[in-house]
């Protein structure tokens, strides 16, 4: 497998070079953009660790990256950043291990309402613990600026890469693709199907966690309604529908095809934006559910390329 | 000791009552049939001793050691393989691939992936099955997918392998080639087989040993000639003489 | 108020009984919707939002009260289900696919279609929340009050429930549909035309979505994003009331709306959201099969 492989690690080169360097150029607006790209890479990339391995479509992510968010807020200053971060991770990944058990033995799409309806409750709980604390919003100070956030989050979209890579050639991702397209039957053949769906969780959970944790930072102000958005897990989902296939790369194509739309679209014109991720995910849905991923891959095999 | 061993094996669904009180043994190395109409228990049996189901009350034991309350992968990776009735393939992987989890998750246990495919592509050449190895399992034939359904088994390193009628569903010339398959592997792996089948040909060819269920119960077993000249057996399956 | 005059009040009772039969009429929809064809209409709250904004923009400027209004807004979502089906979703639910996958997947459709409705209607009507005024001359019955919309919305709520379950049992229809729901493959081969089952399930479900909309709209604010925690509710109620059973579901309304009412009188108004996605994460692990699954099965 020569050439597919030498061909991915000259794209991931040339994406580690051109983020290494970006904010070299001293401009913030497109630091930001590029954040930004890193931000959503990371999330979706986690997400995909769940939801396209094991099919468990997570609708409700934005749980942990909110969870994170708290974590670093309401430590900011009383510990160092690097534990705060680091904190953000592990309470997500706790939250994904105490939740997932009962949350993972329900399938299909009431699996997909079941967690937007849990990060919804989790919402609107710690609503009432801040009303009940006095508190509407935090606001943080001394946080650091625009360069450091995008080296910690190039760190994490580097994790989230080599994660769900790693994830994908080993032998428990093939246990969670198995269990995935039959999950009876993949446990007849001896893939333990409850403990590996509930590891997917919590790894899905990690990095989401401490990316919350770093835009708590970058926007300096944490309200639960806007940590907890639900929005979050909708741009998820769409760019991974759009990005389709479950490994690395996908994303990379649904990220930035919505964030280039979102720079054109959402400061002037939100509804329109809506409108038109309402129509691409009706599209993709019914038209290309490989996504577009899925669409060079046959271009490629129509080409003469290999599977496995 | 046996190989397996039932005993006293019963299953209750609420007010049903699927299986009372089996009890058998198996040699290692034996094909043994299990015969009953539909609905006398025979998938319900599997799915006891493979730990899909629970049993009620009674004993599994796989070379001594008791198999109940372990999780169908706990099972497998004990040495029992199984196919289902309907077949379960992973409709999207390719041929390969689907034989690839057995090899990676079952009692072989072949974790690197390198070993693990060289496993798969064997058992694919026995099977005469390497042509199609990278054909999505869902573009194969019914045919294809029984034949599979039976390398997947086979793959896992099973010594023990379950067949939930394997034959259902093929022609008379698929059927010769699925026993031809049997017959061999049977042969060249040392396996013991627990066969369930409609197509009375296949059974009383295989076996050494057939286990007649009615209504869960066992009311039958022996060669299946002393099977066949069963009184108990003829009023069950053609009608009590009027 | 305390615990007993909480319990004892007729006017919470009153608001529990309206809640609950709107939710009945918002749910039923859904339940035959996901029972006929295994979709998760997560898009169902729009439709109700839809018929509110219909019955608003009739009222305001063609001067059509609700009560007359609600037939034609009725009729408008009916079509709106029909045109869902002939357009998009036949094509999806003749496509062989494995089952689990085709449900998360549609899921993801109607979540491009809720989000395509709602910022429509925000593009056409704004975010703001909308209202207007219609029967509020007030009702009293000992210490009983209420605004003539609101007994209005209860009677109507109330009686499109009864004929929806009449119709149901007495009509041929609804015997389809329950073979549909328990097993559309041998309903087929028995010659149910399963199509038109599910067509007459999306056109009942979506009339029904539409009267409730124009219902709220007569009682309360309405704006674009009013949907999301009706279509949660009428999840649970779907999930607590047994899919497919439309009896079961009308009781699970109620019960919804008990708690849901008597829990926001017991503590506070904030803690609705907080019942209500509890009740529903609750059910959604603990409830498989519903509230009122009858034990056999095969």
């Amino acid at each position: 497998m020569k050439n597919p492989a030498s061909g991915d690690k000259i794209l991931w080169a040339i994406l580690a070079v051109f983020f290494l360097a970006l904010p070299f150029m001293k401009q913030d607006y497109f630091t930001g953009i590029g954040l930004s790209f890193l931000m959503w890479l990371a999330l979706t990339q986690s997400w995909s660790i769940l939801s396209k391995m094991t099919g468990y479509i997570s609708l409700g992510h934005v749980v942990f990256y909110g969870l994170g968010s708290y974590i670093v807020v309401v430590t900011w200053q009383q510990v160092p950043l690097w534990l705060a971060i680091a904190a953000s991770g592990l309470a997500s990944a706790v939250f994904a291990a105490l939740v997932g058990l009962p949350v993972l033995r329900v399938r299909g799409p009431y699996f997909v309402i079941l967690t937007f309806g849990l990060a919804e409750l989790v919402k609107y709980v710690l609503l009432a613990v801040e009303a009940s604390l006095g508190i509407s919003s935090r606001l943080l100070f001394a946080t650091p600026d625009i360069t450091e956030i995008y080296w910690i989050m190039l760190g994490l979209a580097a994790a989230s890469t080599l994660l769900l890579e790693a994830v994908h050639r080993s032998r428990f991702g093939h246990g969670l693709r198995s269990l995935r397209e039959n999950e009876e039957a993949a446990e007849t053949l001896g893939v333990p199907i409850a403990r590996y769906k509930l590891v997917a969780y919590v790894l899905s959970a990690i990095i989401p966690g401490m990316v919350g944790g770093v835009m708590a930072l970058r926007s300096t102000y944490f309200e639960a309604s806007q940590a907890f958005d639900a929005m979050i897990s909708i741009n998820i989902i769409v760019m991974a529908v759009i990005g389709g296939g479950d490994n690395a790369r996908g994303p990379l194509i649904g990220v930035a095809f919505l964030v280039a739309l979102s720079e054109l679209f959402w400061a002037e014109a939100p509804q329109f934006y809506m409108i038109i991720l309402g129509l691409l995910m009706i599209m993709f849905v019914v038209k290309l559910p490989d996504g577009l991923l899925g669409v060079l891959e046959s271009r490629k095999k129509k080409l003469g390329g290999r599977a496995l | 000791m046996s190989f397996l061993s039932l005993r006293g094996v019963s299953k209750s669904f609420g007010g049903i009552q699927a299986l009372t009180d089996i009890s058998f043994d198996i040699e290692r190395g034996e094909i043994v049939g299990i015969m009953g109409a539909n609905g006398a228990g025979k998938t319900t049996l599997f799915n006891v001793i493979t730990g899909h189901l629970a049993a009620s009350s009674g004993q599994i034991l796989l070379n001594g050691a008791p198999l109940t309350g372990l999780r169908p992968d706990q099972v497998c990776r004990a040495g029992i393989g199984r196919t289902f009735q309907i077949v379960k393939p992973f409709p999207q992987l390719t041929v390969r691939e689907n034989l690839l989890t057995a090899a990676m998750f079952g009692a072989a246990e072949l974790r690197h992936r390198h070993e693990a495919l060289a496993h798969c592509d064997r058992i694919l050449d026995e099977m005469g099955m390497s042509h199609m190895a990278r054909l999505a399992a869902q573009e194969l034939t019914l045919s294809g997918q029984k034949r599979l359904e039976l390398a997947r088994a086979i793959c896992t390193g099973s010594e023990l392998i379950l067949l939930d009628e394997v034959m259902a569903g093929l022609t008379p010339p698929e059927v010769k080639d699925m026993l031809t398959i049997i017959t061999s592997l049977h042969r060249a792996r040392g396996l013991t087989l627990l066969i369930i089948e409609h197509v009375m040909r296949a059974l009383m060819e295989l076996s050494s040993q057939i286990i007649v269920l009615h209504h869960g119960e066992k009311i039958a077993s022996g060669s299946p000639l002393e099977i066949a000249e069963n009184p108990r057996v003829h009023d069950v399956y053609f009608g009590e003489k009027k | 108020m305390s615990f007993i005059e909480v319990l004892s009040s007729s006017q919470i009772l009153f608001a529990a009984l309206l809640t609950g039969a709107i939710y009945a009429i918002v749910a039923v929809g859904l339940n035959m919707v996901y029972g006929t064809m295994r979709l998760l209409n997560v898009a169902h709250g729009d439709i109700v939002m839809i018929g509110a904004y219909a019955a608003y923009w009739l009222f305001t400027q063609l001067g059509i009260p609700p009560v007359a209004s609600m037939f034609v807004v009725a009729i408008f979502c009916a079509l709106i289900g029909a045109a869902l089906y002939k357009l998009l979703l036949k094509k999806m639910l003749a496509r062989p696919g494995d089952v689990p996958h085709l449900e998360a997947r549609s899921l993801l459709l109607f979540f491009g279609l809720s989000l395509l409705i709602q910022n429509l209607v925000v593009s056409l009507q704004t975010a703001t929340p909308r209202a207007y005024q219609y029967m509020d001359h007030v009702y009293r019955i000992s210490n009983l009050a209420m605004t003539g919309n609101r007994l209005l919305a209860l009677l109507v709520a109330f009686f499109l429930c009864l004929a929806i379950a009449a119709f149901l049992r007495w009509n041929i229809f609804g015997l389809a549909l329950r073979a549909v729901i328990e097993r559309t493959d041998a309903a087929r081969i028995v010659g149910v035309d399963v199509e038109r089952v599910h067509l007459i399930s999306l056109v009942i479900g979506f009339g029904a979505a539409g009267v409730a909309g124009v219902l709220l709209s007569m009682m309360e604010q309405f704006s674009p994003f009013m949907g999301f925690s009706l279509t949660i509710a009428a999840f649970i109620v779907v999930i607590l009331g047994g899919l497919g059973n439309i009896a079961g579901g009308f009781a699970a309304a109620m019960i919804l709306g008990a708690i849901e009412t008597y829990g926001v009188a017991l503590t506070s108004p904030n803690m609705r959201s907080i019942l209500i996605y509890g009740v529903f994460v609750l059910a959604l692990i603990l409830l498989p099969k519903g509230l009122f699954h009858k034990r056999f099965k095969k």
